[in-house]
């Protein structure tokens, strides 16, 4: 599988991006790749699905090929500073003021701005042999909401007069957003009518709006195909005095529910965003741990192409 | 409607709906205003951001921001009115009210910085909410007002609010916008002012935004409107804090966000904040169809008419295992919320647990997007449908 450098999982809250950001981890790492999940939220659920403590704001080994963190917003605008002004100590006094936040925050993107900053910085790290420290960095982005959207800071900042340090930072992050080679970024849905038109509007801006390159958008938590045609009349049929246990009945007809409802708005998905959505199983289980995400991984990687 | 809900219903002035994101707080929010207007109350409801479909469903108007009636079924006996948060719009219109003079306001508004950092000085959608609810709760239509609240993971975020406003505009931090440098404190030296006053003139550079100006004006503006500012915090805590004031934890029982809604819940009781009434949203109730005969045959064994055929009877099976483990990992998510709260209780003086009305709203698929979906979802509520399925 060729594995891009770069992937953002984005979408609504409550869709799984996490999960399905985790997935797509799983899938780097059964194809032999350094990955790096990097999540935003803090507290997050990473760290519970990957068993381990708490996440930090610098990546940790969790197993021999895949590291995790959690990126603090205040830390990387301060790191995004630092860059800035070369006495550190004067810049964490900086930050450490009410005031000076006040004045980033007049100025629009700076803090997404500083997110992706140290997103590329991870990116570009090497080795001692100057490989790429990680083959690929999966962002499980925040959920897309009415704040100016993540991936849109750098067009936003950079189309002014980009001079300086700053402008530097916004046209590495920039040639990564928009590198079809090397980057994918993966709009998640469930089969709802409110997720479902997000995601088109979200696929659309991304891809009309911003030149971001995208993957197939994903249809999340689809329950699976079971019945046939002829199989599911006769269930509907099965009278409640028949002789089999209308437990069974009750549960064939909920798939049965579940399942059309999943193919109505995969069309509604592709009929929106002009490409055939990516289907992922609902994932039947009570944890949501590593071991559980096999059939994610599954359906992830040729997506990931 | 259950006695336990009907009583925090009647001795309730304001209701404030908290949750992770994703739990459906916008959907059981309005449910429970509905319920509160066919038992006869005026209510208004605040929603934050209710889906499309849900706005469409509600016939919220396309502007934000202002009370419209919504209907109800037959025989409610009271009124029901939704307003939208419209965030960025209340803040404007805020500072028109609470500014000295029309002139002062204007300036304010037309600062080419003043939009974002209304952002910051307003500090969230939270703090919004709570400006608006401080409206709407001075009008006496309304005998219950229930909040819904933004999805942010962190409750602590709806109760700072108040007190970061406060903080900031108790703080010097203003004064020392007019001067810059002095961010940096007495005794730095003229070298790191120097820095200070290149990085600042850099990102005016870059952002095309005479910076300084802009913002030391918009902050001498500012300070003159800001005591009334302070006034309405002050307001907010205090009403937070009322003893008519409850609050609603929302939590939908998704085991794969089981740590998230413990981590809520362990928060807000951190906070010192009396959970009155608990609602789980969309649970699945299935499985709980009784056998239609007794001596039936058992599963997978069933004598099957003529077109049935094994792989049929397999995958039923299949699907009903599956069901089961959805089911039990709701349930265990739900167990371990209630253990959760025992805790809680035991440590505070005060409220039982058997006293907080536990109410379990069934899933509805697809999610209720209509005023039908609401009205059905107030309606087991309303008729206490919604008890707890192991209440004793």
């Amino acid at each position: 599988m060729r594995l891009r450098r770069f992937v953002i999982v984005t979408g609504k809250g409550g869709v799984g991006k996490t999960t399905v950001a985790a997935g797509v981890a799983r899938a780097a790492v059964e194809a032999g790749k350094r990955a790096l999940l990097v999540e935003v939220a803090r507290p997050g659920r990473l760290a519970s699905l990957l068993g381990v403590p708490p996440l930090e704001s610098e990546p940790r080994i969790v197993s021999p090929m895949l590291s995790a963190v959690a990126l603090d917003e205040t830390r990387a605008l301060e790191a995004l500073v630092g860059r800035l002004m070369p006495l550190r100590l004067i810049a964490r006094r900086l930050l450490g003021s009410e005031t000076f936040r006040i004045v980033a925050a007049a100025i629009p993107g700076i803090a997404e701005a500083a997110l992706l900053a140290q997103v590329v910085v991870w990116l570009e790290e090497t080795d001692r042999l100057r490989r790429p420290r990680y083959d690929t960095v999966i962002l499980d982005a925040p959920a897309s909401g009415h704040s100016v959207p993540l991936l849109a800071t750098p067009r936003t900042l950079s189309g002014i007069a980009t001079i300086g340090p700053l402008g530097n930072v916004l046209r590495r992050i920039a040639h990564w957003l928009g590198d079809p080679e090397r980057t994918r970024c993966l709009v998640v849905s469930i089969p709802e009518d409110w997720a479902v038109a997000e995601a088109i509007e979200l696929y659309r801006s991304l891809r009309d709006g911003l030149g971001v390159p995208l993957a197939r958008p994903a249809l999340n938590a689809v329950f699976p195909r079971r019945f046939s045609r002829r199989e599911v009349d006769l269930l509907e049929q099965a009278e409640a005095a028949s002789s089999l246990d209308p437990k069974l009945i009750e549960a064939g007809r909920f798939f049965v529910r579940r399942r059309d409802a999943a193919q109505a708005q995969s069309r509604a998905l592709r009929s929106g965003t002009a490409t055939k959505p990516l289907e992922l199983p609902f994932i039947f289980s009570r944890t949501m741990l590593w071991h559980d995400l096999e059939p994610l991984a599954g359906a992830l990687a040729p997506a990931l192409e | 409607m259950a006695p336990e809900l009907e009583s925090v219903l009647a001795t309730t002035r304001v209701l404030v709906c908290l949750g992770p994101g994703g739990a459906g707080k916008t959907t059981t929010a309005a449910a429970l205003a509905v319920a509160g207007a066919i038992s006869g109350r005026r209510v208004a409801v605040l929603t934050v951001d209710p889906a499309a479909r849900l706005k469409d469903a509600l016939e919220l108007p396309e502007e934000p921001g202002r009370l419209h009636p919504i209907a109800l079924p037959e025989g409610a006996r009271g009124r029901l009115d939704a307003i939208q948060l419209d965030a960025k719009g209340l803040f404007d219109r805020l500072v028109r009210r609470l500014s000295p003079s029309p002139a002062l306001a204007e300036r304010v508004l037309a600062n080419p910085v003043y939009r974002n950092i209304a952002g910051a000085f307003a500090g969230s959608d939270a703090y919004m909410a709570l400006e608006q609810l401080l409206d709407i709760v001075g009008d006496p239509a309304y005998e219950l007002v229930i909040v819904d609240t933004p999805p942010a993971t962190h409750a602590l975020e709806l109760f700072d609010a108040p007190e970061r406003i406060l903080a900031l505009l108790n703080s010097r931090a203003l004064e020392y916008l007019e001067e810059p440098a002095r961010i940096l404190g007495v005794g730095t030296s003229r070298l790191a002012r120097g820095l200070l006053s290149a990085v600042l003139a850099g990102l005016e550079r870059i952002t095309g935004l005479p910076l300084l100006r802009h913002v030391s004006a918009l902050a001498a503006d500012f300070g003159l409107i800001s005591p009334a500012f302070r006034t309405r915090a002050e307001s907010i805590r205090a009403l937070l804090r009322a003893a008519d004031t409850s609050y609603a934890m929302v939590a939908a029982p998704d085991p794969h966000g089981a740590d998230e809604i413990l981590a809520f819940a362990g928060e807000v009781h951190r906070l010192g904040i009396d959970v009155s009434l608990v609602v789980v949203n969309r649970v699945l109730k299935l499985g709980q169809a009784a056998r239609a005969q007794p001596g039936a045959p058992p599963p997978g064994e069933a004598r099957e008419p003529l077109e049935w055929s094994a792989t049929l009877a397999r995958n039923l099976v299949a699907c009903a295992h599956d069901v089961e483990t959805l089911i039990a990992a709701e349930r265990s998510v739900i167990d371990a919320l209630k253990a959760g709260f025992a805790q809680f209780d035991s440590g505070a003086s005060g409220r039982a647990s058997s006293e907080r009305p536990w109410l379990e709203l069934p899933a509805i698929f697809p999610a209720p997007t209509s005023l039908a979906g609401i009205w059905k979802l107030a309606q087991a509520l309303q008729a206490d449908l919604a008890r707890s399925t192991d209440a004793a």
